[in-house]
């Protein structure tokens, strides 16, 4: 599989709308400005993958997972800094949180699968548009671990195939919170959505 | 031993019932609006055209229930504006509604008047007027039962215990609202029969089963509320499976305070 100029042209637009989306749902959960990069687009393995999203970083890191379906299936993820999953629990639901230990994490957790919901499905949706394809979500899942171990837990699949990886950072710059969508196609839905993407230059042109 | 319990009283009792209550509710309520607007005691008017509003919703007289909770929030904003002395020119309005009911009441039998349609009353001038006042005090604050909206009994179907959190956060405490929440469809259903809302909010992608198939099943039990889908998930073909299962409205997640008052404004 290659990418031509045009083609990675269009998924980089595909990302750029769906991140956008999110990170317009994301500033209006925060009441501040979010800036994203504009989002990087590659063909490469799963396992060569992290290393490309993650670029470099270590630590405990948060992350909020959904499987997609229907026409289109792949994962996408949420991922953050431990450090940052907490902020941004604490700027929006920390005053509702209960005062026990023990609760007030299971509260943060259920708290963070729900914003990554929210801004994942904003993402999905707004591609799903764009391609005119129908893609279903599973219901997302949370976890917590160093950068490399969630990446393995959350890649489609082991196998060295190529895959579709479009990725990009957000940045709460006031209140200095950094985080990635990673969205990482099969080879299968990879092919469908280049399909599409044909589709859309050929009816540009 | 379980007490042996009286027959439930007919609708025509409950109505003859009412119908004394309302009598002497309006006659109280007209009795102090003829102090004047100096004399005029507003909290009793809002008091007793607010129980006449709880009555009507109780034995489902929708046009009274409507047009007592217009005049109850009318006395509440007369009340208000009393205290910065800007009151005086509208209490000939407030006058006028509740004297419209009260002379209605003597050409009609009570009973024929509630049960019929609504009569001849000036309930859109009170409106408009309501909204010049309010707009003119700065009073944006004032909730949707004060506008004259009458109080919905809302229910939250999202299997996301944040998600619920979120609504009830963003829902105006003085709305007069009543939130009501499930986490699944069997809790939804159990809900639903208990409280009988008016508007459902339905989260699209829970683990048991969606919120357009939740609507299919409030239907199929025989009950028919108002449906909202609750998503981030605004994808065109899911908008366009909740329209086509009679969904009237969307409200996208994150949820606020606008957004809510919007949706709840255009749906219902």
């Amino acid at each position: 599989m290659h990418l031509s100029d045009a083609q990675r042209d269009v998924l980089t637009e595909l990302g750029n709308i769906g991140i956008s989306r999110a990170a317009r749902q994301l500033s209006i959960l925060l009441n501040e400005p979010i800036r994203i990069e504009v989002p990087r687009v590659e063909l490469c393995s799963a396992s060569e993958a992290s290393g490309k999203c993650l670029d470099g970083k270590s630590g405990e890191m948060s992350c909020v997972y959904q499987r997609m379906s229907g026409e289109l299936t792949g994962r996408i993820a949420l991922l953050l800094p431990s450090s940052g999953s907490h902020l941004l629990f604490q700027e929006l639901l920390g005053h509702a949180a209960p005062l026990h230990a023990l609760d007030l994490r299971a509260f943060e957790h259920e708290a963070m699968t729900e914003i990554g919901n929210i801004l994942i499905s904003s993402c999905v949706s707004a591609m799903a548009d764009m391609l005119e394809l129908r893609i279903d979500v599973s219901m997302p899942r949370f976890a917590e671990a160093t950068a490399q171990d969630l990446f393995n837990d959350t890649a489609p699949d082991r196998e060295e195939q190529p895959a579709l990886l479009i990725h990009t950072r957000l940045t709460a710059a006031r209140r200095d919170l950094e985080g990635s969508i990673v969205l990482l196609l099969s080879a299968a839905a990879a092919e469908k959505v280049m399909f599409a993407v044909q589709a859309l230059i050929l009816a540009a042109d | 031993m379980p007490q042996p319990q009286d027959p439930p009283l007919s609708r025509e009792a409950l109505l003859d019932v009412f119908c004394k209550e309302t009598r002497e509710r309006l006659a109280r309520a007209l009795a102090s609006l003829e102090q004047g607007p100096e004399g005029c005691d507003y909290d009793q008017v809002h008091q007793e055209f607010d129980s006449l509003h709880g009555g009507a919703r109780a034995v489902d007289l929708p046009w009274l229930e409507h047009y007592s909770r217009v005049v109850a929030g009318y006395a509440r904003l007369l009340r208000h504006l009393k205290r910065g002395g800007q009151h005086e020119e509208t209490h000939a309005l407030l006058t006028q509604a509740v004297t419209a009911l009260v002379e209605q009441c003597r050409k009609t039998p009570l009973i024929e008047l509630l049960a019929g349609d609504q009569p001849e009353m000036p309930m859109r001038e009170m409106l408009n007027s309501m909204q010049t006042l309010m707009q003119r005090a700065s009073l944006d604050e004032l909730s949707p039962c004060a506008l004259g909206e009458r109080p919905l009994v809302l229910l939250v179907v999202d299997d996301s215990s944040t998600s619920r959190l979120l609504f009830r956060i963003h829902m105006p405490a003085d709305s007069g609202h009543v939130v009501h929440e499930a986490e699944d469809a069997e809790s939804a259903l159990r809900v639903a029969r208990e409280v009988r809302p008016d508007v459902v909010f339905l989260d699209y992608n829970m683990p048991d089963c969606n919120g357009v198939e939740i609507a299919r099943k409030l239907r199929a039990v025989g009950l028919d509320p108002c449906c909202i889908l609750l998503t981030a998930n605004v994808q065109q073909a899911i908008l366009d499976e909740a329209r086509a299962a009679g969904f009237a409205g969307v409200l996208e997640k994150p949820v606020s305070r606008d957004k809510i008052a919007t949706v709840l404004r255009t749906a219902t």
